[in-house]
């Protein structure tokens, strides 16, 4: 057996190889865990952005006439294990309670259904579950100052009188989900029919998936449920703020898994690097000991024996820095979004486990090739210092190999684009083409060296020359340090850009159709509504006078049928905004002003598939006795009616048309007068009994989660390059150590010490340059393909948003952490008393 | 004590019978030897010359079972060893042949005492008794005083010492020395060459030295010259003055 002795001497001798060994597991530990931890969290947070832009509801059945409809017709489709679907009434009501009123949506729904799709919370009281019987709004007790007991009526459009009824709750939405169309009042079923005067009768079915949320899964339910209904219903996409929410579920998930397999990849390079070193370092003493006599077996278990022991120690400590990492980021996520309902990432058991059997596993994997070389090559070789056995990665396998990925990576992006293989092929393509990368990396290495020592050689021409001809004496290793460098760039760049792209698509997405800072309204527009209430005339003046109010938008919605076919239209003074707030699948957004200002029409997606019409077709449009012809000047995707839905601008609509009074203010104010405009349209709506919601606040939100996100990300890529750094080091050490006679020789003959420490400097800019330049070339056309790839899973797609500050931010830091990497082993060399150095051996 | 060719085999150490060798270096052969026939007998010191380049090393590595002769057929003690497996050879060198390098080759961190044991351990013996071992076989080259020091706290002649120890530690049928005094002074070569010398005539152990140093080819009981990988000269050192002369000037360039 290998004595024990040597073991541990070889760990306590050794300092800097042994802590560059720990730091490079513990590192790679810290890595995964804080990666797939970071993963993690991420994902839920997206998944709450969503939940928070999204209804949970994920679609509806309406009538196609959008009028109440028998609870037989949907019996077929009410109990499934897929989805949880909840019959309801909508109606437009005035609810008055002494002097006071206020003009709300009321849903009715069964007690049981209470909180089955939406987060319904009761605050004070229990739910309407009796005939009479109803629970209020938070805002709405509120304004009509009523409570639990007390007694209210309401009326509804064609009933001649009010009804009695009696409050029994208090309840309350989490205020992201108002954005949507959330009920002010809810009661019996019973009592909504009653007030709709269709007694027994239901106008909507609320569809909630049970499970995976995703739209492929969506899609299938909906193709379901639709066959089994009769033809007088149809399926609808629930009216989601944000549509994006699925598919960009989707997109962040394929991101995020793509970063863990690279960072993984990353990890595992790192150490593999670490072995490689640790073991040619000690190759003559390894042989020697087989010389006397230490079997293979022995040197092979002494070296696995090792391996373990750092992969554990690495390990432990690596959890410490792993936790404090994921810490970091759930702090961090909570000051930016605690003050919302917003689940906190706690430590997930996944990313531990995982961590912790990362680090042994492939700290001991990472050893059975250097452990075979060392004990394949003949000892004799080793010792007269000749090459170390051949490398199983001859030049012209890795060309051969690299051509090859780039062939593979190549025919997999085809196919994906082809729509031949599913979208999740181009993964494979990506990390293919970053393996063929790497592979072909070496045939660049060769002739920038020439070209970089050249230059270097300008100004420090020793150092250059000599630093060259030891980077292309020892091209082995030089290739893997830049390999490590490589891999960690392009992946740290390719997931960084790529998040980046989603969070800013996001973002734009929110600021292109989320418009106005606040709305006001009476009622909301809904599939059944045809005519909402109007806003008092005098109050667009009122808050016109506001200080720091830039736009009051009046939105009109009426009922209108085009070809024949009922619809609602929307009207809106479109030339107030500086971007049309609409999301545009079809058409012409540079024209788009100019043709909606000449009395053209926006459809909603499900209305144009429905008529079967297209962009620069004619419609036909009739509001009240009205009748017209408007060519549609674009698609849109906008999903209140239900997508039955027009746009028109409101200045030739009202010339064409009789559009009613606006039922809907959209507001902006200048930003530092948000706060009092707030204010101010609070009280304003409390006054006149209307609703109030800021849409500030959620912009605001989702802006400072997009640069939380983006911030940390920056840190985190930079973590990753610190890991990877440590490459540079293991290699650099690695020439000194190897190098220690000729450069004692150098020495004696005259080299300075500032020249050796240049020396190394000079090497160690070339080696992170190399490594990284092309690592963030390749990552951000990974990154580009990555986010191209996303238009697989959906129509939207992620437009790529290469920030070219991240970019030359990281690659600045790379080269600076490079400079200090070297500054150890230089340090080292600059340091070798010329006599000793020669004499070691 | 003679060196008449005795062709009983139990009186040789070492027996080599037409050996070979040749290594591929791109495509062209090199032979570093070539049906070389050797025998080694048991207390033997046995000196190898030659110049540069002319196979020595290699000749001896081969003859210690570190590599296996391309040709030919080796005995040690008996034991066939150009048969021998990869791991044979190593049980072999582990047991029975003590190797001693130009460049001393002690596992730098290991302390003295363990270097020298190391063999002892590799082979399984109790820490105890390989420390005891260990430690006479020090005491035999006079580096008993510096049993807890690193390697690289000795002085060249000292790490030497360290080495030889190591090599005696198994009580080895044969210790191959390879320019064993090549990194030394002259004064700390000369040393070493009389702890070899005395090595082999007091405890009668067979000896081989490849060297440059003519002082210590005259010192051994015999000498082969080795010459472009032929066997050139055979016999007491010092007998065929017309060689001698030539090795001489040689060594003294
Ligand atoms: N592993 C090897 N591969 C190729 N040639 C070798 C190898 N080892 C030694 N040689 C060649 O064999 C010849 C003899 O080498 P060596 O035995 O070291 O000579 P010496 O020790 O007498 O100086 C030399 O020409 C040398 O180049
Ligand atoms: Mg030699």
């Amino acid at each position: 057996m290998i004595p024990r002795a040597y073991f541990w001497n070889t760990l306590r001798l050794r300092p800097i190889r042994t802590c560059l060994s720990l730091i490079s597991v513990a590192g790679a530990v810290a890595a995964v865990m804080a990666v797939l931890q970071s993963t993690i969290a991420t994902r839920m947070q997206m998944n709450d952005l969503h939940s928070t832009l999204d209804s949970p509801v994920n679609m509806e059945i309406i009538a196609t006439d959008t009028g109440p409809f028998a609870q037989d017709d949907i019996a077929a489709v009410m109990k499934s294990d897929e989805y949880v679907a909840v019959p309801i009434f909508r109606v437009f009501t005035k609810v008055v309670a002494g002097s006071r009123a206020s003009r709300c949506l009321t849903v009715g729904m069964n007690s049981d259904d209470y909180g089955r799709v939406h987060d319904v919370q009761i605050v004070s009281g229990r739910t309407a579950t009796e005939f009479g019987e109803v629970c209020l709004a938070a805002s709405v007790a509120e304004h009509l100052r009523v409570g639990p007991g007390d007694e209210v009526e309401i009326g509804a459009k064609g009933l001649p009188w009010l009804l009695k009824k009696k409050v029994v709750g208090v309840y309350q939405v989490p205020v992201t989900e108002q954005v949507n169309d959330s009920a002010t009042v809810l009661t019996t079923l019973d009592d909504a029919a009653r007030l709709g005067k269709s007694r027994g009768k239901v106008n909507a079915v609320l569809i909630r998936l049970t499970g995976d949320r995703s739209e492929w899964r969506e899609q299938s339910v909906r193709e379901s449920v639709q066959a089994q209904l009769p033809k007088s219903l149809m399926v609808t996409q629930s009216a989601a703020a944000s549509d994006l929410s699925r598919p960009t579920e989707a997109m962040i998930g394929v991101g995020l898994n793509v970063a863990a397999i690279l960072s993984v990849i990353a990890s595992v390079f790192i150490v593999f690097n670490s072995s490689q070193m640790s073991v040619t370092e000690r190759q003559g003493q390894l042989a020697v000991m087989r010389i006397i006599g230490a079997t293979d077996d022995q040197i092979r278990s002494m070296l696995y024996r090792e391996a373990l022991l750092i992969g554990l120690a690495g390990t432990v400590l690596g959890i410490l820095p792993g936790i404090a990492g994921s810490a970091f980021l759930e702090q961090g996520m909570r000051d930016v979004l605690g003050f919302r309902k917003m689940q906190s990432v706690a430590l997930q058991p996944l990313s531990v486990i995982v961590g912790i059997a990362f680090g042994p596993l492939v700290t001991m994997i990472s050893i059975w090739f250097p452990a075979k070389t060392a004990c394949v090559t003949p000892p004799m070789q080793v010792l007269k210092g000749g090459s170390v056995g051949k490398p199983i990665l001859t030049r012209r396998l890795t060309l051969t190999l690299g051509v090859a990925f780039f062939i593979i990576a190549s025919v997999f992006f085809a196919l994906t684009w082809l729509k031949i293989a599913p979208w999740v092929t181009s993964i494979v393509a990506i990390a293919c083409l970053e393996i063929a990368s790497v592979l072909l990396l070496p045939e660049l290495i060769a002739p920038m060296a020439v070209l970089y020592f050249r230059i270097a050689g300008w100004f420090a021409p020793i150092e250059a020359g000599l630093g060259h001809r030891q980077l292309i004496d020892k091209f082995q290793r030089t290739i893997v340090t830049v390999a490590v460098l490589f891999v960690v760039s392009a992946t740290s760049i390719c997931v960084g850009i790529t998040t980046f792209s989603v969070t800013q698509n996001i973002e734009s997405w929110v600021e292109r159709t989320v418009d106005a800072d606040f709305i006001l309204f009476a009622t909301r527009p809904s599939a059944d509504m045809s005519d909402a209430t109007s806003l008092p005339l005098e109050l667009k003046d009122e808050i016109r006078q506001l200080p720091g109010i830039t736009m009051v938008d009046e939105v009109s919605f009426c009922f209108a049928s085009v070809n024949e076919r009922s619809a609602m239209l929307a009207v809106q003074e479109f030339d107030l905004h500086r971007t049309i707030p609409i999301d545009l699948i079809q058409g012409d957004m540079s024209t788009l002003q100019d043709r909606l200002q000449e009395g053209e029409v926006l459809l909603g997606s499900v209305l144009a598939n429905l008529l079967q019409v297209g962009l620069d077709d004619t419609v036909t449009i009739q509001v009240g006795e009205s009748v017209d012809t408007a060519k549609v000047a674009g698609i849109v995707r906008e999903y209140t009616a239900g997508g039955l839905m027009m746009q028109m601008d409101s200045r030739p609509a009202k010339e064409r048309f009789p559009i009613p009074d606006p039922q809907v203010y959209g507001i902006n104010s200048r930003p530092e007068d948000a706060a009092s405009v707030a204010e101010s349209l609070k009280t304003i709506a409390g006054q006149h009994g209307l609703v109030y919601q800021s849409l500030a606040d959620l912009k605001n939100m989702i802006r400072s989660m997009v640069e939380a996100i983006t911030s940390r990300l920056f840190l985190i890529l930079v973590l990753a390059l610190v890991i990877a750094a440590f490459a540079i080091v293991n290699s650099l050490t690695m020439n000194v150590i190897e190098q220690t006679r000729y450069l004692g020789l150098l020495r004696v003959v005259g080299l300075l010490q500032s020249q050796a420490f240049r020396l190394f400097l000079c090497q160690a800019v070339f080696l992170g340059a190399m490594g990284i330049i092309p690592g963030v070339l390749i990552g951000t056309v990974m990154s580009y393909l990555t986010t191209n790839s996303f238009g697989g899973i959906t129509d939207h797609g992620v437009t790529f948003v290469a920030a070219p500050e991240l970019l030359a931010g990281y690659v600045v830091c790379g080269v600076v952490l490079s400079l200090l990497a070297a500054v150890l082993p230089a340090t080292r060399a600059a340091r070798l008393r010329p006599l000793e150095a020669i004499h070691e051996e | 004590m003679g060196h008449e060719s005795d062709s009983n085999s139990a009186g040789n150490v070492i027996r080599a019978e037409r050996i070979s060798k040749v290594f591929l270096h791109e495509g062209t052969e090199i032979w570093p030897f070539r049906e070389v026939t050797l025998n080694i007998r048991r207390g033997e010191l046995l000196a190898i010359m030659g110049p540069s380049g002319s196979g020595k090393s290699t000749l001896l590595h081969t003859l210690g079972g570190i590599e296996p002769p391309t040709s030919g057929g080796i005995w040690i003690e008996d034991h066939c060893v150009s048969s021998m497996s990869e791991k044979e050879r190593t049980l072999l060198r582990r047991r029975r042949v003590g190797f001693i390098f130009q460049s001393f080759n002690l596992i730098p961190t290991l302390n003295v005492l363990d270097n020298v044991s190391l063999p002892l351990t590799l082979d399984g013996i109790s820490a105890k008794e390989s420390a005891d071992r260990a430690a006479e076989a020090l005491a035999k080259t006079g580096m008993s005083h510096r049993l807890t020091h690193l390697p690289t706290q000795l002085s060249g002649g000292e790490q030497q010492r360290v080495a030889i120890a190591r090599a005696l530690v198994i009580h080895p049928a044969v210790v191959l020395a390879d320019e064993p005094t090549g990194n030394l002074d002259s004064r700390r070569g000369r040393d070493i060459t009389s702890l070899l010398r005395q090595l082999a005539h007091d405890n009668r152990q067979t000896v081989v030295v490849v060297t440059h140093d003519f002082r210590v080819a005259s010192q051994s009981d015999r000498v082969i010259v080795l010459l472009d990988g032929h066997v050139t000269y055979d016999g007491k050192p010092g007998s065929d003055e017309e060689l001698m002369a030539t090795m001489r000037q040689e060594s003294e360039a």
